[in-house]
């Protein structure tokens, strides 16, 4: 199961590695194609199996967030889809604002 | 010689190939990890833990360094949207407290989550449709 997750994400960062060098697409634009990628994958009935079959390595690029967006609209509404993702995006704004209050710029 | 001939003689050529490797490489050690506390912990657990040690990382300035060495395999894991939130409220610090930090927050992530949103409210309505 680890070589699994090592091997999903690894060809999924390469995936993104070859769209970022070969394309004049940036990073913003991949993380956000790839997150639309998932919600599609999600609506497929796709990214279950992936999840299934690759463990903590599909859970963790940014396609999960695109596919747990889509869950919680199946599950829990359209204007709820956010409740499965709230974990991430709160735990990541309120550590982003506490290391701002911490850290200065570094030049 | 045209500019963009010139442009593209003078550019530092990046070895695609040696990305490619770099990017599996790291983008594989993060699943890895993540597959190790998924199995130990939980999948929260293991997105917070990803969340706060790319945000510290980004903190003390080291995670642009990362993103350098390790290209892609840092961006599109968790790590980078977390890195996206705390380097932009960082850079406009400075700025003030609402007019920098505030309205700067979610520069890069906003655009992760609007498109997130939108197309999963089109395949959840194309999901009633069918």
């Amino acid at each position: 199961m680890l070589i699994k997750s090592f091997i999903f994400t690894g060809v999924i960062c390469v995936i993104a590695q070859i769209i970022k060098d070969n394309t004049k697409l940036t990073s913003g634009h991949i993380t956000s194609i790839f997150c639309s990628i998932g919600a599609f994958l999600g609506f497929l009935g796709v990214y279950d199996k992936l999840v299934k079959c690759f463990g903590g390595g599909a859970s963790v690029v940014i396609m999960s967030f695109g596919n747990a967006l889509y869950k919680g609209a199946v599950e829990n509404g359209i204007l709820m889809m956010l409740s499965n993702v709230s974990v991430g995006i709160v735990s990541a704004i309120l550590m982003g604002f506490l290391m701002t209050l911490i850290f200065k710029v570094k030049d | 010689m045209s500019y963009q001939e010139l442009v593209d003689s003078i550019t530092p050529k990046e070895n695609k190939w040696k990305n490619i490797i770099v990017a599996f490489f790291s983008g594989g050690v993060v699943g890895l990890f993540s597959e190790l506390f998924v199995s130990l912990l939980d999948v929260n657990v293991m997105l917070i833990i990803w969340i706060v040690i790319a945000s510290i990382l980004t903190g003390m300035g080291v995670f642009d360094d990362f993103v350098d060495k390790f290209k892609m395999g840092v961006i599109i894991p968790i790590t980078g949207f977390s890195h996206s939130i705390t380097s932009s409220s960082i850079d406009y610090k400075s700025e003030g407290l609402i007019t920098g930090i505030g309205s700067n927050y979610m520069k890069l992530a906003g655009s992760v989550i609007l498109y997130g949103i939108v197309s999963a409210t089109l395949f959840a309505i194309l999901r009633g449709l069918l």
